[in-house]
């Protein structure tokens, strides 16, 4: 997620053009509330636009400040409001993009007392779930979800997986690679959400995670650090900068990911994660982890510019060129000659 | 000390006019060093020419001036390689050899000395307002070397050590403090000191024959004083105890180390029954790991009671983890190839193998969930779990050792036949 | 010409002149002083390279001492309970925690920590790029070749001094790197297993190794250091030092600045600003933030561990190194032996006996004190390059994980671009180089042969266009190639200086002079020859 990275307003036009596209062939029943909202499009640009204004500026405020204001940036106080935050910045790029939500349908998410998703039949949202599924995935996933040649069956999958893939932007896949990157996301969370839905409607897997802000406040920050050394850093670097694993695969950073995906990555097993349950990591501890990685990622280092948290070699690197290059600098200041 | 620095001395040409520090317009060379002695107080001062210690150390001592000056009026290049002689600094009285210089200095504005071409002057030589520019900036960055320090000292004291500014406070004041004095001095060097060009005569170092000769011969005098030579029996005791004292060293060398090596190496701490344990204390269960999932596992040993109740004991300190650290990967089901006669060395998909990197040792746990490889972040071997952890890439050349496990009755995993059948960890001579 | 009378004695001393004279009754001490003060330095700037390493380790010392003060190098296990919120609880050495503490919980301790690790990339930065120099300007030939072994000594004992500090504070990092190490010294044939053991303290990890670890560290290592580098300037100081070739320097002079007073301010100001940029670094520039890599556990380990760079030349060689691991007769010799202490007993013997044995293959046995130009010597030059060459292949392969992520590049295909690179680089960058230094004796042959080309185009009368060169520079007696000074060229309308115009001119000249001086306009006698000559 994108929220968390400091984006400034005008980002969100950054969406990669070909995001653009796979939208536009996806997302007809969005088109179609689009048509009902005609024109009024145009007048969501500027709101969208203004909405995105806050998180970004209280994240950056959060992240230069103490751990008092830094806790509501890992607070997430409900699904609606956290959604909303990440929606918003994304919405404001669909609009500008393709017009492919409507203003209504997004002004009842982006109140602030959007919990219209939560209290909204199930029943209903399988069914537009489905429909969206149909539209976006089915090509790969096959129109049962049972898998085809391109892409894995989803049954079984469970709705944390979904809101994973989903809302990293991994899912719907850009172009065929070693490894899916992360994107920023083509669905809303309330369209995310159905989607979870459908797909754990055809059969359990992991729940998305509940993580709360309260929760990640009470985490035990040395316990979670102790379990990320144990499982975590191997793959994703102490420091959660992630590292190369063979043939072109690699362990992303952790530097975007909210504590909600965290869990669900470890629950889920994305790709070529290994899979932690809640019998080796209970919720708790998985909590914890998510609050380490936070930390590691969100807290400013102490000692300078933390030179993209790499270890010995950017710091080799900045030693020779300008330790070393600075001062032979100085070297031919001091020794420059007149012309003779 | 040369008297050259000092501005109000005349020049042999006379001073430059009111604006122009000393020297500057005169065509002046001033040989550096104490030069104005009588030939024969020189030479008694062993140290005023380095030219002639270097050239005869024993002679100068109190050889009078005629004898060694002879080859000192321009020896070295004589003595020198195959270049063309080059006489620099050529002294005033050829023929008082006291008198050569070791050091000549041009200053701007001076002649060609033996080809040496002296700096132009500068502003500052020549315009007493620059040199005043350059005082008040040269001034200025010692100022800021004040500034830096003040900020050093406040910083430390009065700043908080817990805040995010501190350190690079403390650093950037530090590096003005230094700094300021630092381009102050090179600034002054350059800008207000004379611009000299001062020429050192070399000395060739290899000593003349006499000198080696009388070398020499006194050496191997006193060896024959020794007796070494004429007295085999003193020689040989004396040889034969110097090398069994200098084979004491291997004592302390050996002392080193608290254990013999033995067979250490090719044991780890698992034992037969012992459970597999996570770091937190928790005894693994057939389905606490999911498909797809990893958990590093050490041993918890087996220890029977008074009462005959078997309890076990976790082993998590550094020294069993250094060897006996286990990774437990549960496979799908029905994938593994297992290797002949270890058919049923895992259960329910569930596979343990050595943690430790066949390689170099390091904790080898990059498990790719989709293809079954483990990648070691040190040097990047990479293990098929599912050919038996076989080395397929890198530098890594064998596959990484297998415990067998196995459940009982409740469920709990535990090692079926004890330790690992090979030493663990990178290779070592003994290793057959 | 004439020279100076001789100086008064001063009747009534002030207290300098007192206490100079109270030395010299003692020890008599005036005309050795003298002559030291008096002694000549060459000014070029590359001689100030050497000086770098050597401020960089009085910064070394400084910075070290102020850290032993709050450093235990103790492995005892303890319960850490300092102000750094995320490691409260943990179970750590006390020889992470202390470091910890000097990290969170000392007044400057994070900076002074900072800047000693800075202050050992630059120590060992420096020492190559001097050698570097060295090297490639012949400055190692006779009589300098000792000081040349002393120079390969020290950059080895600084190479292991900075490993031993890397790993002192016992994290997870540095704690990798102890395993490997252990692992080198367990592959060595016959002796391995008892070197390890004995190293150690038994078998990895050992048993109170990191008091060992930091005596090594903090005594024995910079005590040899110490010893090494006062024998290096001892002989340097003796020997005098080198200088290229020029107006007037022959093989038998040295010309430039006397100790007193100007080279003397000039090296004082230039250990402040060693001193300031290290600083500048420790303060600005985070370095190895042990805190967020955890205490170290043989369990554990982070993705893209890395050694210092100066050591990753080895972990490259290590990690393209094949599979390649001897059984039989009952032993074996792994695959880590070869990469990790044959290949740098190798490099670093060849690099030691290198001046003896270009003076073998090129029967020179003649001493030099004027130093050489790469282009002069070419096969040197391009076995240099080459070096260099299978160097930089090595070290970018130490970091291959890291490039690989930041790239988005295949790990296997990096490894396997740095095992072809290894075998086929250095060939090119020989036979490139060498044809290089080759083509620019050409050039200056030319340039000596037709004099240097204006870019002035002039119509002759019949018609025809020639363009104008100007004669080269005087030549300097000892070495006919070289030119006295860069080549000046005049410019066609007479007013440009080469500068361009306006702002970008105003920066031009300010970079430039910073480099070279600007003349004082007007002053007499030192113009450039002015006139160009048709040729």
């Amino acid at each position: 997620m994108t929220e968390t990275s400091g984006t400034s307003p005008d980002t969100p036009p950054d969406p990669a053009p070909r995001a653009v596209s796979t939208s536009a062939s996806a997302d007809t029943p969005a088109a179609a509330d689009l048509a009902a909202a005609g024109a009024s499009a145009d007048v969501d640009a500027p709101a969208g636009a203004t909405a995105t204004v806050d998180p970004p500026a209280g994240t950056g405020e959060a992240t230069a400040a103490g751990p008092a204001v830094r806790t509501r940036l890992l607070r997430r106080p409900s699904r609606g409001r956290a959604a909303s935050a990440r929606r918003r910045r994304r919405s404001s790029a669909l609009v500008l993009l393709l017009g492919l939500l409507s203003t209504g349908v997004l002004w009842s998410v982006l109140a602030p007392s959007g919990s219209a998703a939560q209290t909204s039949d199930a029943n209903e949202a399988v069914r537009q779930g489905r429909a969206l599924y149909a539209q976006g995935c089915s090509t790969c996933h096959g129109l049962g979800a049972q898998g085809s040649n391109t892409g894995p069956s989803l049954i079984g999958v469970g709705a944390a997986a979904v809101d994973f893939q989903v809302s990293t932007g991994r899912m719907p896949l850009a172009a065929p690679a070693a490894q899916a990157d992360r994107k920023p996301a083509l669905y809303s969370q309330t369209q995310i959400d159905q989607l979870a839905a459908y797909i754990d409607s055809l059969g359990g897997g992991p729940a998305v995670p509940k993580v709360t802000d309260t929760a990640l406040d009470d985490a035990d920050l040395s316990h979670g650090g102790e379990l990320y050394r144990a499982n975590c850093a191997q793959c994703h670097q102490a420091v959660a900068q992630g590292a190369p694993l063979t043939y072109g695969k690699f362990a992303p950073s952790l530097s975007e990911s909210t504590p909600t995906q965290i869990v669900e990555a470890m629950r889920t097993g994305p790709e070529s994660m290994p899979v932690f349950g809640d019998r080796q990591i209970d919720e708790k501890d998985a909590v914890a982890v998510a609050a380490y990685v936070q930390h590691l990622t969100k807290t400013k280092s102490p000692g300078g510019f933390s030179l993209g948290k790499y270890g010995p070699v950017p710091e080799g690197l900045l030693g020779l060129l300008v330790g070393v290059g600075g001062l032979l600098v100085v070297c031919l200041w001091i020794g420059a000659r007149q012309k003779v | 000390m040369s008297d050259q620095t000092d501005p109000g001395e005349p020049g042999p040409a006379g001073a430059g006019g009111g604006d122009q520090p000393a020297g500057s317009a005169s065509e002046r060379m001033d040989y550096l060093g104490y030069q104005g002695e009588p030939a024969d107080k020189a030479d008694q001062d062993s140290m005023s020419s380095i030219f002639k210690r270097a050239k005869h150390p024993v002679d100068t001592s109190g050889a009078p001036a005629g004898g060694s000056g002879v080859s000192a009026g321009g020896p070295d290049v004589a003595a020198g390689t195959s270049d063309g002689p080059e006489a620099l600094g050529t002294p005033p009285h050829q023929t008082d050899s006291s008198r050569i210089p070791e050091t000549t200095a041009m200053r701007p504005a001076g002649g060609h000395g033996g080809g040496v071409t002296p700096r132009p002057p500068r502003a500052e030589d020549v315009d007493r307002r620059a040199e005043r520019r350059a005082e008040r900036l040269i001034a200025f960055w010692f100022m800021i070397s004040v500034v830096g320090t003040v900020g050093f000292v406040i910083t430390n004291f009065v700043g908080d050590k817990h805040k995010q500014y501190y350190t690079p406070c403390l650093g950037s004041a530090l590096g003005m403090a230094v700094g300021g004095l630092g381009i102050g001095m090179i600034l002054w060097a350059k800008r207000l000191m004379p611009h000299e060009q001062a020429v050192q005569e070399r000395h060739e170092f290899t000593s003349s024959k006499e000198e080696i000769a009388t070398t020499e011969a006194e050496l191997t005098a006193g060896f024959a004083d020794t007796g070494l030579a004429r007295l085999p029996l003193l020689r040989r005791t004396l040889l034969g105890a110097g090398t069994v004292l200098g084979g004491l060293v291997v004592v302390p060398l050996l002392n080193l180390t608290n254990a013999k090596p033995g067979k250490k190496l090719d044991h780890t701490s698992w034992v037969k029954g012992a459970r597999l344990v996570t770091e937190d204390g928790r005894f693994i269960k057939l389905g606490d790991v999911s498909i797809g999932g990893i958990e590093t596992v050490f041993p918890a040993l087996p220890v029977t009671g008074a009462d005959g109740t078997v309890s076990y004991e976790p082993r998590t300190d550094v020294q069993t983890k250094a060897d006996s650290t286990t990774l437990l990967i549960r496979l799908p089901p029905g994938i593994d190839r297992p290797r002949k006669g270890r058919e049923d060395w895992s259960i329910d998909g569930h596979v343990a193998y050595s943690k430790i990197c066949s390689h170099a040792g390091c904790p080898v746990s990059l498990y790719e969930q989709q293809t079954h490889h483990l990648l070691c972040p040190c040097h990047q071997s990479v293990f098929d779990v599912l050919d038996g952890c076989r080395a397929i890439f890198g530098p890594a050349s064998r596959s990484l050792p297998q415990l067998a496990i196995a459940a009982d009755a409740n469920g709990f995993l535990y090692a079926r036949n004890g330790d690992y059948d090979e030493p663990v960890g990178a290779a070592f001579w003994e290793r057959s | 010409m004439t020279t100076a009378p001789p100086p008064e004695f001063v009747k009534r001393p002030t207290p300098v002149r007192k206490a100079n004279r109270a030395i010299d009754e003692r020890f008599g001490t005036q005309a050795g002083l003298r002559r030291n003060l008096n002694k000549v330095f060459p000014d070029h700037w590359s001689f100030m390279i050497g000086e770098i390493a050597l401020y960089s380790f009085i910064v070394l010392l400084l910075t070290g001492i102020y850290l032993t003060l709050f450093f235990d190098p103790s492995n005892t296990e303890v319960i850490y309970n300092g102000s750094y919120v995320p490691l409260k609880g943990v179970e750590m050495s006390r020889a992470y925690a202390s470091t910890l503490d000097i990290s969170f919980d000392t007044r400057a301790g994070l900076v002074f920590r900072q800047i000693h690790h800075w202050a050992a990339l630059v120590f060992v930065g420096s020492i190559v790029v001097h050698l570097l120099r060295v090297f490639f300007t012949g400055a190692y030939r006779k009589p300098r070749e000792v000081n040349w072994l002393i120079g390969v000594g020290l950059l080895v004992l600084g190479i292991l001094e900075g490993f031993a500090g890397y790993s002192l504070p016992d994290d997870l990092l540095s704690g990798t790197g102890l395993r490997i190490a252990a692992s080198i010294a367990q592959s060595i044939p016959i002796i391995g297993t008892w070197a390890s053991f004995m190293l150690f303290n038994g078998e990895f990890p050992g048993a109170n190794f990191l008091p060992r670890l930091y005596v090594i560290h903090i005594l024995l290592v910079p005590g040899i250091l110490l010893a090494l580098i006062g024998a290096h300037m001892g002989i340097l100081w003796h020997q005098k030092h080198t200088d290229f070739p020029g107006p007037g320097k022959t093989e038998h002079n040295v010309v430039g600045h006397r100790v007193f007073p100007i080279f003397a301010v000039k090296s004082g100001g230039f250990f402040m600003m060693v001193f300031a940029m290290l600083a500048l670094l420790g303060g600005l520039a985070q370095i190895n933030p042990i805190w967020m890599f955890g205490p170290y556990d043989p369990s554990k380990v982070s993705s893209a561990s890395q050694p210092d760079w100066y050591i990753g030349f080895l972990d490259g060689s290590t990690r393209l190194m094949p599979p390649w691991e001897f059984r039989g007769l009952g032993h074996t010799v792994p695959a880590v032996f070869w990469p990790t202490a044959v290949l740098p007993g190798i490099l670093f013997t060849l690099l030691a006996l290198y001046p003896f044995l270009e003076a073998r293959f090129t029967g020179d046995t003649k001493s030099h004190n004027l130093l050489q130009r790469p282009r002069d010597t070419p096969v040197r030059t391009a076995l240099g390059a080459m070096s260099i060459s299978f160097y930089l292949v090595l070290w970018i392969s130490g970091g291959n994980d890291v490039i690989a992520k930041t790239f988005s590049i295949s790990l296997n295909a990096m490894t396997w671009a740095g095992r072809i690179g290894l075998i086929i680089v250095p060939p090119i960058a020989y036979a490139v180089t060498k044809k290089l230094c080759i083509g620019l004796q050409e050039k200056d042959a030319e340039i000596a042969h037709h004099g240097i080309e204006t870019g002035i185009i002039r119509q002759l009368p019949s018609g025809e266009f020639v363009e104008d060169h100007r004669p080269k520079p005087e030549l300097v007696p000892d070495h006919p190639h070289v030119p006295t000074d860069r080549y000046a060229l005049p410019s066609a309308n007479g007013h440009d200086d080469g500068h361009g115009k306006g702002l970008a001119r105003r920066a031009g000249k300010a970079v430039s002079g910073f480099f070279v001086e600007e003349k004082e306009p007007g002053t007499p006698g030192h113009d450039t020859p002015a006139g160009s000559e048709k040729h």
